[in-house]
């Protein structure tokens, strides 16, 4: 066996270009559907520890799966249908914790998220530099943005407009970073937190300029009428809020209509979710409240129905190469006959023959395990974090 | 040393067919045979090594009845007592000349590869001048050079019949004369018998005997 090995070894060495091709071949053959369905599954976890500690969405009626996108991952068409009533009739039913959010904007390609403080507890979210978003103005980046972007506490950070010609009347607002957070793998580390008064001020419900009553500039005056004082478009109105600008922020609107996009509820038990439900759904439907595990477990079964349609066309494609690759060696065998014929001429093993052949294969089977293994052990350590980056943009 | 009577052969689908009445081949003896092409020459060689059974008649290399010899103990005494030599060389080309040499000891299971053998095969190489060469594949090598290293892998387990099969066909003049003088002096020194199938009637007059086939083919089969 061992002159076979040899033999076989020698063969390998002398074709190695082939041969390479061929362990490469038989690796990704093996290995392609045990790392897609690694991937799977710790895409899989990931979506639904996601949703699973997310007890309770509360949000206008339509696809409770948009909302559930918006309201946990960040992703999809920021809407803001919901009000403060909302959160504030939530609060008063004392069933639960309401988190408000709200998602209008974004800055440098990521999302802006208003929220109240107490969401980070909820999420279990630490500041790893710096401190929490305190006055109006400041944020707090996921660990993503911060690394993607260079940015730490101290710098600045602008919001974008979303429309040349926004209709709420939104200008970017430049952000002070008072913080970043420790990562933790979600969707939170590539999210920028501010708190839900500034969130306002970036959607264009709130706004800051010098104060037309004292103003010594007459030409952005555009009418005086008892007391009421209407600028003209020559106003500008500040892009920052800083220590000397922050008391001229304002807003005109009621604050009970201000705009919010989705409320989590962390309900105080099981009774008190139910209950919760119950109320919502008596009261008609203009609201719904859900539980997001169902909803993104809905989803992943569509997804893993597609999968293993994929996992059908990766097996026919798997067959079609092992058949190219019998070919391959059936021809490669041709071209060794006359090799095989002077081996029997001088009394070589009807079984040497075989072996040496089936040494070879072993070799390159190795070889292509081998690799195969290396490519699962690079999925063990580094899926988690590829898989957060595809679904999550990390 | 070979006795061979009434031997006949005829391969499955082929018009070919060989009958070979008797035909004797003494120890240390040198034999050429001769004939046109197709009529069997190689087939007679494959006969002798029991590569082929016959159809009937007897073959007897050195007190053993080949053709009787099942295929394990046919291969055993081949790669004991047969020493082939090929017109194409038949070296395999992704190993060096040493281990073409030695290749029979790794497929031969009766064949031990010992420190002895790996020593005879220095022996050999500087016997037949290609020891400089030993580490080289056989496409770095002439085809002079190449035929040389097929002899020595022939000769190293020292076998009782060497058969040439047009060892000198693709060689040129002055090449063909070296490697039958390499093919002689193994038959005086090592007391082999050589049989040797060749076109080339110059060299027949160095043969103890010539054997032409135009004899034997197409009898009785």
């Amino acid at each position: 066996m061992i002159g076979a090995v040899y033999l076989a070894w020698a063969h390998i060495q002398y074709h190695a270009g082939r041969s390479a091709l061929l362990v490469l071949i038989f690796a990704i053959l093996g290995a392609i559907p045990l790392m897609t369905e690694r991937l799977a599954t710790l895409a899989e976890a990931q979506l639904l520890e996601r949703a699973n500690s997310t007890p309770l969405i509360y949000g206008p009626p339509g696809s409770q799966l948009d909302l559930s996108l918006s309201a946990l991952f960040f992703e999809g068409e920021p809407r803001a249908e919901l009000s403060m009533i909302d959160f504030e009739t939530l609060a008063d039913m004392g069933l639960g914790t309401p988190l408000p959010i709200l998602r209008t904007h974004s800055a440098r390609g990521f999302a802006i998220v208003g929220i109240d403080i107490e969401y980070l507890e909820f999420r279990q979210l630490r500041i790893a530099e710096g401190r929490p978003m305190v006055r109006l103005g400041e944020a707090v980046l996921g660990a993503d943005v911060a690394a993607r972007l260079g940015l730490g506490p101290g710098d600045k950070i602008q919001s974008e407009i979303r429309e040349i010609f926004e209709l709420a009347g939104a200008y970017p607002l430049r952000m002070t970073v008072t913080g970043v957070l420790d990562r933790v793998g979600t969707p939170d580390d590539t999210a920028i937190f501010t708190g839900l008064r500034t969130a306002w001020v970036v959607a264009g419900f709130g706004h800051g300029h010098e104060n037309l009553a004292t103003t010594q500039d007459e030409s952005v005056v555009l009418s005086r009428d008892e007391g009421r004082i209407v600028a003209n478009a020559k106003l500008t109105e500040y892009i920052e809020i800083t220590e000397e600008n922050a008391s001229s922020f304002h807003s005109h609107g009621d604050p009970d209509e201000f705009p919010l996009s989705a409320i989590l509820i962390d309900p105080n038990d099981e009774r008190s979710a139910a209950i919760l439900r119950g109320r919502i759904e008596d009261a008609g439907s203009a609201r719904q409240v859900f539980r997001p595990l169902g909803v993104v477990q809905e989803l992943l079964d569509e997804v893993f129905r597609i999968k293993s349609v994929l996992n059908m066309l990766v097996a026919a494609v798997a067959v079609a190469t092992l058949m190219a690759l019998g070919m391959m060696i059936w021809l490669s065998l041709k071209l060794r006959r006359r090799e095989f014929e002077i081996s029997h001429q001088i009394g070589g093993d009807r079984s040497a023959m075989v072996r040496l052949v089936g040494a070879e294969l072993a070799l390159l089977i190795g070889a292509s395990a081998v690799l195969c293994i290396a490519l699962l052990m690079l999925i063990e350590i580094f899926g988690a974090d590829l898989v957060r980056a595809l679904l999550f943009g990390g | 040393m070979i006795r061979i009577e009434r031997l006949k052969f005829a391969y499955p689908r082929g018009d070919f067919a060989l009958f070979v009445p008797e035909l004797r081949v003494d120890a240390g003896e040198t034999v050429a045979i001769v004939g046109p092409s197709g009529s069997g020459k190689s087939t007679l060689l494959n006969l002798i090594a029991g590569v082929l059974r016959p159809d009937a008649g007897r073959i007897e290399v050195d007190e053993t009845e080949v053709s009787a010899l099942s295929d394990r103990r046919s291969r055993t005494f081949r790669a004991r007592t047969i020493g082939f030599v090929f017109q194409d060389f038949g070296l395999l080309d992704y190993i060096c000349a040493r281990d073409n040499i030695l290749h029979p000891y790794r497929i031969c299971a009766p064949l031990r590869l010992t420190a002895e053998i790996r020593a005879r095969v220095d022996a050999l190489a500087t016997r037949v001048g290609v020891s400089q060469h030993l580490h080289r594949r056989p496409e770095a090598l002439s085809h002079g050079e190449r035929q040389r290293v097929a002899i020595c892998r022939a000769l190293l387990p020292a076998p009782r019949v060497i058969l040439a099969d047009e060892a000198t066909g693709n060689l040129d003049p002055a090449n063909k004369s070296a490697i039958l003088d390499l093919l002689f002096e193994a038959v005086r020194t090592d007391g082999a018998t050589l049989v040797a199938v060749t076109h080339d009637h110059d060299l027949l007059p160095r043969f103890d005997r010539v054997v032409d086939f135009r004899d034997f083919t197409g009898g009785e089969a």
